[in-house]
């Protein structure tokens, strides 16, 4: 009875929610007219990997080589101090100025090693 | 077993259609839905073969599409209201269909959980085998027959209460 019941429903439910023959034709035409293969699904995603990797080229070439980098070289360079700022007379007869203002009204004191770095000609 | 495309397509439209239209409650968006579904199989296949269940790949797809068409008529109701898209006069076609044994069996379908009713109505209505549908729901075949024989159950009783 209880199986009967169930079944009934589900009887009911197909009948209820049937289509009409019309529209299982438009679904089934519109369905079987879809075109045979998606073209360029994947040449549009190739291409813009080509265009990116052309602009990366562009971008390493545009910085042009590498400026050659002169060999480290270590000196002992006589400074002074003075107002807080530490003057360095570079071997090119240049004077680099290193530091800065004194802190807290008090100059700078004491000594160390003041490494300077960078390349001179 | 069907293996053509074209005679899997044409026996899974009405099933398909017949699900959208449980689903939805409008024969011109179940339609949109089961053709987007079944297209979906074309592509498949021809570009691939044919799928392992193509039953469970159709309904897998249009029980998606089924739920975002939803969402989207809930979000687009009031803007329909507002300007009026709703105030036609229904087609002979909606009136022949807004009788009391649809608005008895549509109330008493809504009164189930959405678990059960989806399972109810891809097995029910769609046609589908226990087996596709639990492929199609991404569940245990257990799972899918407990809540199918709940729904059918309380199917039955709400409308024999309303029927009585």
């Amino acid at each position: 009875m209880a199986d009967e019941s169930r079944h009934d429903v589900e009887r009911r439910l197909r009948e209820i929610f049937e289509p009409s023959p019309d529209a299982v034709g438009r679904v089934r035409d519109a369905a079987l007219a879809e075109p045979q293969r998606r073209r360029g699904g994947w040449r549009p995603a190739l291409a813009v990997a080509a265009i990116l990797m052309g602009l990366a080229a562009v971008l390493v070439l545009w910085r042009g080589p590498e400026a050659p980098v002169s060999p480290a070289s270590t000196e002992v360079l006589a400074g002074t101090l003075s107002e807080g700022l530490l003057v360095v007379q570079l071997p090119d007869g240049s004077t680099s100025i290193t530091g800065g203002p004194a802190r807290e009204g008090r100059s700078p004191e004491g000594s160390g090693v003041v490494l300077v770095e960078g390349d001179f000609r | 077993m069907i293996v053509d495309l074209e005679g899997t397509i044409a026996e899974l439209a009405p099933r398909v259609l017949r699900y959208a239209n449980a689903r939805l409650g409008d024969p011109a968006l179940a339609e949109d839905v089961a053709q987007e579904s079944l297209a979906a199989l074309v592509r498949a296949w021809r570009n691939g073969g044919a799928p392992d269940s193509a039953e469970a790949f159709v309904f897998a797809i249009a029980r998606r599409r089924a739920g975002r068409a939803a969402w989207r008529r809930k979000l687009a109701a009031p803007l329909e209201l507002a300007f009026g898209a709703r105030a036609e006069t229904p087609s002979p076609e909606a009136r022949a269909i807004a009788q009391d044994e649809l608005v008895r069996v549509r109330s008493a379908l809504a009164r189930l959980s959405a678990r059960d009713r989806e399972a109810m109505l891809l097995v029910a209505v769609g046609g589908l085998s226990m087996a596709e549908a639990a492929e199609a729901l991404g569940l245990s075949m257990s799972a899918v027959k407990m809540r199918v024989s709940r729904a059918r159950t309380r199917l039955a009783a709400e409308l024999e209460a309303r029927h009585g």
